[in-house]
């Protein structure tokens, strides 16, 4: 296999020195990224799976006619380094053929989707009669058919034990939904109405984003706000090299490893060879583990997506995250490894595990570069997924676990967040209600607070993991899948800092009071009425040396009940 | 008799007494921020004088005064509230903190040390006890528990205790026996039970609300306490009513136990006078639109109702109460513009205060503000003063521009014209949160501006929306004062009730909003004796979804044998004007229902028309940048006359504030001598 350099060429720059009024580069900039916030808001208000209205598993962004990223909503990180390939998929597969009106849909991983259950809606925007923008909203379905409920299956070994694969597919024609192609989709996974409504809301706020679209075009025509746009991603660009110029040139290495590939292979390791050379970041993922044949693989969108989030956390936070922003980076890897599997392969974890350890990598690999940029890990995702029947309605449900949260990483600002998420959400998914979720789900929630001693050591501890007890009351079993990683490993500490604890899931019976320690990867755990689940996340990595936390701090942990009073071990360094 | 509103700003306290005949009678003093009770007395002096009266003789002339005040807004801005414990179920005492998991800054910020929560975890304290979802009682109150977590409290010296069960917004027992046993064992502190102050599921946004209510508490009691004391002993025997967050007065009791409530009681006084010039104009749709030196309030006003949400945010605390739909954008005339390293302009957030302040009040400021803009483009006149007798320094306001200029190749002008431009950007931006993204549309709609820098950029703004028309207010600054002596008292109630909307049946409906009725008009009839009226609205969602939509109820029939199906339709209608679809085949769910009790004060008197007078004549030539230099007309405000038209492009100068009509518009002078200008 060959080195390949993945990073698509930017489609040609207008020259941008061109005369650009400076001032409509500003009002196009904060325009954009009012409309695509308007987007989310409208999304979150009007989907209907908990997965979307309460976690907000899902984001909003805009791509020229050339697919290149020009605004995004701050949503779900993980996405969207993904959408310019999605959008170019789709321009490719209806060259000719996208029309006004027309709604494109598309989830496979291997025609730019994240992974099965990101489902994403293109809506074509028009100017003088030429496409200008694709208005796109990524949402992770709450199901995407497969054999297993809630898409993510442990056991798959190729992609279509995952789910309904759909390739780039128009699904409103000139205005005309093809509803015998909804239909087809809608039949093939599970709570259909479901589906039908969160579809409903993407469309909505991909049509709202059309509207106000049309709108700023109309108000400032196509001379004016093309090359105002190339103006904004040029000075994205601008700020994003300032920053990577500071760093020293030279080439950094980091490692993260995955538990498990759940087929007998533990510490699969992703490797990052990262070098930067004046004002450009090249990040090297091509000898990283060989591939595996189960849902850790990442597809190459997603991959891509990773590299361009660990970019984007180290740069500084309000530089617009846009196509000229990423443009310091190149991105080399190999297909047929871990980050970049061939085509056919499960990836549905991918936009967590190994989303999360790419950008763990480099980030361990620019810590020797920019230290003070650098934070330290964020906790892994490990998920369940419950299917069952409520007794109160006889009703079935499929409910994805939010709660308890692992730690976000310290960093030269401070602590981590306590019980906030993962590296590929940095706190942008809400874990919902407890009292809404009783109410709508025969669960009770006994205890869900921060879990002491979780948290990283350091100068700047992580953030303390969650831990949750919760009780089934359904009065049949009911089926639980995991999905997860980061019960061996831990989130990494930097520059000193300690790691967090790793994960600690155990189903008790309620029968005979046995404890059964849940792997990341398990498909059909049976889930007597009765039955506690008691969870426990990770917490953050520390950053710095733990000898440099200020006893003041050291107290005010104790005093809160975050940390015991016996010291924590001391750290590898 | 008199009656007397009260705004406290951050600098002066602005009063204003409208007498039987309607006419109003203003004046202005410094706040004093230690303790404002202070500033009312000294201002309500100056008022007394101002009518040739001393303050006992007015006083006792006075039957009512109405009062907005930032107290408690300050206290969560400057975490200056009270020493807070919170109570909560056993197991979950980090409610609070998790704020559901969610980060609330910047995505990509991932160097950031999270927010202080307003009670740290040592001082919350898990009870053991359960209500289930369906309200009733898995573990009953461990009473032991509850009095070893009031031990720690009084050891700790807490001063308000919160107070927050899961599924209190179901059954309120057990808050209600910890309230009490709290309340015995620790006498004089402030006690809030979440059931008493928003029983409504999702223990987030209650837990939150309860805690802000609780922080704030007793800095309001203390100010009120006093300032009740102070007015006491001036004389005053009346009732003194405090403004609330939702646009409605109460009286101070309520303001007292509701604390919470009180946080938008200063810029709530803005739009209950934008209401009330609602009314007086015959202008039932507006926008009310305050732009100051470091922020820009912003609401709208529909069919003389104000917009009213339930998800408002202040200084990172999430208060679930519902509040004026008020839009705050941190950019006024002092926000300053700057560069970023890619060459973008931006204008704000940072602002230069009122020290140094812009470049050209002379005071050390160097960076280019807007207001330093207006002052290069020719609109300020640098030869006039501003208030306090400040000259403006022009040449200091031209150097800031040329430095911001040169770092994106433009000279002064042009980018002063760009930060004028990129101001009124953001201003339409926060004009479209309040109307288009609430499914209304704005053209329909007149823009009130007041606020001191509001004058200059209100036409250029209503131009980008096409808003066809702006009103000035003649004597802005006291509008909020005098809007407060207009509002009514409310008395809001809320009751959870999670059902269909569809298949409740009509009895059931009626009788649901029927008991709150009379638990709202209880309520205010022991205070008030007056006329009532009911407003009803429900929130509402499709099955599956999770955030409700407020609709209101009241323009539905309510005697129509299939309720259920009138309020889904209200519904329907509602999600697709606001999401552009509706599902009318799915199942609607009745999530809050809610009823505001309000109380009909009798109305303000119309205030006097100016008398006819001679039109006033300009009084000298500016030369003005707009596109490009020309000299124009500038008026003085104050001597306008009734019918007056001006056709612009003409400058309007007012003792506190600048309005431009630009070339197209015409300002007709009405009979109160506001402004009323035809966007061209």
């Amino acid at each position: 296999m060959q080195d390949q350099p993945t990073t698509p060429p930017s489609p040609s720059r207008q020259d941008a020195s061109q005369s650009v009024d400076p001032i409509t580069v500003a009002v196009v900039q904060h325009r954009l990224h009012a409309i695509v916030e308007e987007m989310g808001e409208a999304m979150l208000r009007t989907a209907y799976s908990q997965i979307l209205n309460s976690s907000r598993d899902f984001s909003t962004g805009i791509c020229d006619g050339g697919g290149r990223l020009i605004a995004q909503a701050e949503h779900v990180p993980v996405h969207v380094g993904a959408l310019p390939y999605a959008a170019r998929s789709i321009a490719e597969a209806f060259a000719g053929d996208i029309h006004p009106g027309d709604v494109f849909l598309l989830n496979d991983p291997y025609f730019g989707g994240n992974h099965l259950p990101d489902v994403t809606v293109f809506v074509p925007v028009f100017a003088d009669g030429t496409l200008a923008f694709w208005s796109i909203n990524r949402a992770h379905m709450s199901d995407i058919g497969g054999s297993t409920h809630g898409a993510y299956n442990p056991a798959a070994t190729e992609i279509y034990q995952e789910g309904l694969r759909i390739p780039p597919l128009r699904i409103t024609d000139r205005g005309a939904p093809r509803e015998d192609l909804i239909r087809m989709i809608a039949t093939n996974v599970r709570h259909s109405r479901d589906f039908r409504g969160d579809l409903a809301a993407m469309i909505g706020s991909a049509k709202l984003c059309e509207k106000r679209l049309l709108a700023l075009i109309d108000e400032l025509g196509t001379a004016r706000l093309g090359p105002a746009i190339e103006a904004m991603l040029n000075g994205a660009e601008r700020r994003a090299r300032a920053i990577v110029e500071a760093w020293p040139d030279g080439t950094y290495f980091g490692e993260a490893w995955l538990d498990d590939d759940g087929r007998g292979r533990n510490d699969v390791a992703i490797r990052a060879k990262v070098t930067v050379s004046g004002s450009d970041l090249e990040i090297d993922l091509t000898q990283s583990d060989a591939e595996a044949k189960s849902f850790v693989n990442s597809s190459h969108a997603n991959m891509q997506s990773a590299c361009a989030m660990a970019f984007a956390y180290l740069i500084d936070h309000d530089i617009p995250k846009n196509d000229g922003s990423f443009r310091p980076l190149k991105v080399k890897a190999r297909p047929g490894t871990i980050v970049w599997a061939n085509d056919g392969l499960p990836v549905t974890m991918c936009t967590s595990h190994c989303s999360n350890e790419i950008v763990e990598a480099i980030v361990v690999a620019l810590s020797a570069a920019c230290p003070d940029r650098a934070m330290g890990g964020w906790g892994r995702r490990f998920r369940i997924a419950i299917k069952g029947e409520d007794p109160r309605t006889q009703r079935p449900f499929i409910w994805h676990l939010f709660q308890a949260r692992p730690g976000g990483g310290g960093s030269s600002a401070g602590d981590g967040y306590n019980s906030v998420g993962e590296w590929h959400s940095a706190g942008g998914i809400k874990f919902g209600s407890i009292e809404v979720a009783e109410a709508r789900f025969p669960f009770l929630f006994l205890h869900h607070e921060f879990r002491p001693d979780s948290a990283g050591d350091g100068m700047f501890r992580g953030g303390t993991g969650g831990e949750l007890e919760m009780v089934v009351e359904t009065a049949v079993p009911a089926l639980g899948n995991t999905a997860g990683d980061g019960i061996r490993h831990g989130a990494r500490g930097m520059l000193g800092g300690g790691d967090g604890k790793p994960h600690h899931y155990i189903l008790r019976r309620a029968a005979t009071g046995e404890e059964i320690v849940l792997g990341t990867k398990m498909v059909g755990v049976a889930i007597e009425p009765g039955d506690r689940l008691l969870i426990h996340s990770g917490g953050g990595g520390g950053w710095g040396d733990p000898a440099q936390r200020t006893a003041e701090a050291r107290q005010r942990d104790v005093d809160n009940g975050l940390v015991g009073p016996t010291p924590a071990p001391s750290p590898k360094i | 008799m008199f009656r007397i509103g009260i705004d406290v700003g951050g600098t002066f306290t602005d009063l204003v007494a409208v007498d039987e005949t309607g006419q109003s009678t203003l004046a202005k003093s410094p706040s004093t921020p230690a303790d404002p009770s202070i500033g009312v007395l000294e201002g309500l002096a100056v008022l007394a004088r101002a009518l040739g009266l001393d303050r006992s003789t007015m006083l006792g002339q006075t039957e009512r005064i109405v009062h907005g005040t930032t107290v408690a807004t300050n206290a969560l801005l400057e975490r200056k509230g009270a020493k807070v414990g919170l109570l909560t179920t056993a197991g979950h005492r980090d409610v609070l903190e998790m704020r559901e998991g969610l980060k609330p800054e910047d995505r990509y910020n991932l160097r950031l040390a999270p927010p202080e929560p307003l009670v740290p975890r040592r001082l919350r304290l898990g009870v053991t006890e359960r209500i289930r979802a369906d309200g009733t009682v898995l573990t009953p109150i461990d009473h032991a528990s509850l009095d070893r977590a009031i031990d720690t409290l009084i050891a700790e010296g807490v001063t308000s205790v919160a107070i927050c069960f899961l599924h209190a917004w179901k059954s309120a027992a057990h808050e209600a026996a910890s309230a009490e046993r709290v309340r015995a064992r620790m006498p004089g502190a402030y006690v809030t039970a979440s059931s008493e102050v928003y029983p409504q599921i999702k223990e987030y946004e209650r837990v939150s609300t309860t805690v802000v209510n609780a922080y704030v508490g007793p800095v309001v009691a203390g100010y009120l306490g006093r300032l009740s004391g102070r007015l006491a002993e001036a004389a005053y025997t009346g009732p003194l009513f405090i403004m609330l967050s939702h646009g409605g007065v109460a009286p101070v009791e309520e303001a007292i136990r509701l604390a919470a409530a009180t946080v938008l009681s200063g810029p709530a006084g803005g739009v209950a006078g934008s209401i009330h010039a609602a009314t007086l104009l015959g202008v039932p749709n507006l926008i009310p639109f305050d732009m100051g030196g470091t922020s820009t309030d912003i609401s709208l006003v529909r069919q003389s109702v104000p917009g009213l949400a339930i998800d408002r945010g202040i200084a990172g605390q999430r208060i679930a109460l519902p509040s004026l739909d008020i839009v705050t954008l941190g950019a006024g005339g002092g926000s300053i513009a700057r560069v970023d390293q890619g060459g973008v302009l931006h204008v704000g957030p940072e602002s230069a205060g009122a020290a140094p302040g812009p470049a050209c009040y002379g005071r050390g400021g160097t960076e280019a503000t807007v207001t330093d803009a207006n002052v290069v483009l020719g609109l300020l006149d640098p030869s006039g003063l501003l208030a306090g007798g400040m000259r403006l320094d022009k040449e200091a306001a031209d150097a800031a521009l040329g430095r911001l200029g040169r770092a994106i190749g433009l000279d002064a002008i042009a980018a002063a014209a760009g930060v004028q431009r990129i101001i009124n950007g953001r201003m339409a931006e926060g004009i479209r949160l309040v109307s288009v993204r609430r499914g209304i549309d704005p053209t329909a709609f007149a823009l009130l501006a007041f606020g001191g820098a509001a004058g200059l950029h209100a036409t250029a703004v209503a131009r980008q929306l096409s808003i066809p028309r702006v009103i000035v207010p003649r004597v802005a600054s006291v509008l909020s004062a005098w809007g407060m002596l207009a509002s009514e008292i409310r008395f809001e109630t809320t009751r959870s009730h999670i059902g269909d909307a569809t298949t409740m049946t009509t009895d059931g409906l009626r009788r649901i909003f029927a008991e709150m009725e009379a638990d709202a008009r209880g309520r205010l009839a022991a205070v008030f004796n007056g006329p009532i009226a009911i407003g009803r609205s429900a929130d509402m969602r499709y099955g599956e979804q999770i955030f409700e939509i407020n609709v209101p109820l009241d323009h539905i029939d309510w005697d129509t044998p299939e309720l259920g199906r009138a309020v889904a339709d209200a519904f329907h209608q509602r999600h697709e004007e606001l999401y552009t679809y509706a599902q009318r085949t799915n199942e609607v769910v009745l999530v809050n229902a809610r009823v505001a009790a309000i109380g009909k004060l009798p109305e303000l008197p119309k205030e006097p028309t100016l008398g006819a007078r001679a039109p006033a004549r300009p009084v000298r030539q500016q030369r003005v940048h707009l596109g490009e230099w020309r000299e124009i007309d500038v008026l003085p405000f104050d001597a306008l006359a009734p019918g007056q038209s001006i056709a612009g492009p003409a400058l309007i100068e007012g003792p506190t504030t600048t309005v431009l009509v630009e070339a197209g518009d015409t300002a007709r002078v009405l009979d109160n001598g506001w402004l009323d200008i035809r966007v061209g």
